[in-house]
């Protein structure tokens, strides 16, 4: 009994201290001789987003350390995009 | 394993012996023994099998379906470090029930986080006791030079890993057994990445930055700052022989971490080390406090029970 390429999916945002390439290599060494063998890993990336406090808002956020899009401060709280999260996994 | 470099924790160890919390042995039925985690299914029992991680053990929750049938998806929606962050609430919990201070201090290696330490311990003056969980690659030399200055330590040797984790920490806390109202500083790995992404059940990080690593440091390393509540800059007797600006350094790291507060000190002359043992002294405080005020609602909370009580008796 085998999975035929198994998937699982993962969503991450360049504000995360995820390092998506990491992932994908430790991936494949971490299923091989393992019932997922040659299972396939998908990462999503989506945009993070900060409270911005001067304009208290919502903006979109690149990556840590990059001033708010609209007006340049950079009293920012992440408040989206900072965790890399399994969303779901695929078996046949 | 690091999510942000790859390396492992397979060949951790606290005070020389292996890291086994959440592992345990059992016999089968036919007499063989063999261990798992607690986190395993029952399926993935897994005799020789070599997965390990996060992601491998929900692949092997599952039942796998044979061959022929349609995909299956599993909605998970789980962070990536869910099992670490349990952990590290568990440890979080432990600690406040004891009342305990505990922060998580991390740096560059070589920015003088040993060194602050003995300070600290030489020059603490409060009564309550000081405890110190240390983290390293290799050896035992920075928890032989902390009990050298009076306090209780605990080392623990990450071996591949580049990084202290929740377990690690909950493992040497078995050890340590830190007393009530006392203050827990965790030295971590000297390592300026990835131990931004693992709480350890901490109230606060604490970033150390030496005046000779250069003031842009919280821009080129901006995970680490933005996790951290308190910037110690170090080494600040070498302020008149480096191009550093201490009002550039805490700008940038701003720029990461709006909240930031900014303790500059010296652990050779001492200069700066009343604010951070004021800081220190006001969080020991604080955390005794919280503990007070838990025990005290639990008291009313008995008291209201023991009323609720007594009337079903009467009444009875």
């Amino acid at each position: 009994m085998r999975w035929r390429s198994p998937r699982a999916c993962a969503r991450s945002s360049r504000a995360s201290p995820v390092e998506p390439q990491a992932l994908e290599f430790c991936f494949d060494a971490t299923m091989r001789g393992s019932l997922a063998e040659g299972a396939r890993l998908e990462i999503m990336t989506t945009p993070g987003e900060a409270w911005c406090m001067p304009c208290g808002k919502t903006v979109a956020l690149a990556r840590i350390g990059e001033a708010c899009p609209e007006c340049g401060s950079y009293q920012l709280q992440v408040s989206r995009g900072e965790a890399m999260r399994v969303t779901e996994i695929e078996i046949c | 394993m690091c999510t942000t470099c790859g390396c492992g924790s397979e060949t951790a160890h606290v005070e020389g012996r292996k890291i086994t919390a959440g592992e345990h042995w059992h016999q089968h039925a036919d007499g063989r023994w063999h261990r798992h985690h607690h986190g395993d299914s029952e399926d993935g029992h897994g005799h020789g099998d070599r997965r390990s991680g996060y992601i491998a053990s929900l692949l092997s929750t599952p039942r796998p379906r044979h061959e022929g049938t349609v995909p299956h998806v599993i909605e998970v929606e789980q962070a990536l470090l869910a099992k670490n962050d349990a952990i590290a609430t568990g440890n979080r919990k432990r600690l406040a029930e004891r009342g305990i201070f505990a922060l998580n201090l991390v740096s560059s290696p070589g920015s003088g986080k040993t060194s602050l330490l003995v300070r600290t311990i030489e020059g603490w003056r409060s009564g309550t006791p000081i405890e110190v969980i240390e983290g390293d690659q290799q050896t035992s030399r920075d928890a032989d030079r902390v009990r050298a200055a009076g306090a209780r330590a605990v080392q623990i040797n990450t071996g591949k890993g580049c990084h202290l984790d929740a377990q690690m920490v909950a493992t040497a806390l078995e050890q340590l057994s830190p007393a009530e109202g006392s203050l827990l500083l965790i030295e971590n790995v000297g390592n300026l990445v990835c131990p931004a992404a693992f709480d350890l059940g901490e109230a606060h990080k604490v970033v150390i930055l030496s005046v000779t690593e250069g003031e842009d440091k919280p821009l080129k390393y901006p995970d680490m700052f933005h996790a951290a509540d308190l910037l110690v800059l170090s080494k600040i007797d070498l302020l008149s022989y480096v191009d550093f600006d201490p009002a550039t350094a805490l700008e940038y790291a701003r720029r990461v971490q709006p909240e930031i507060e900014m303790i500059p000190l010296s652990s050779k002359t001492g200069e700066g080390f009343d604010a951070w043992l004021e800081w220190l002294e006001l969080g020991v405080q604080r955390a005794s406090a919280r503990l007070e005020d838990t025990i005290a609602a639990l008291q009313r909370r008995i008291r209201a029970l023991e009323r609720e009580l007594a009337g079903r008796v009467t009444s009875a």
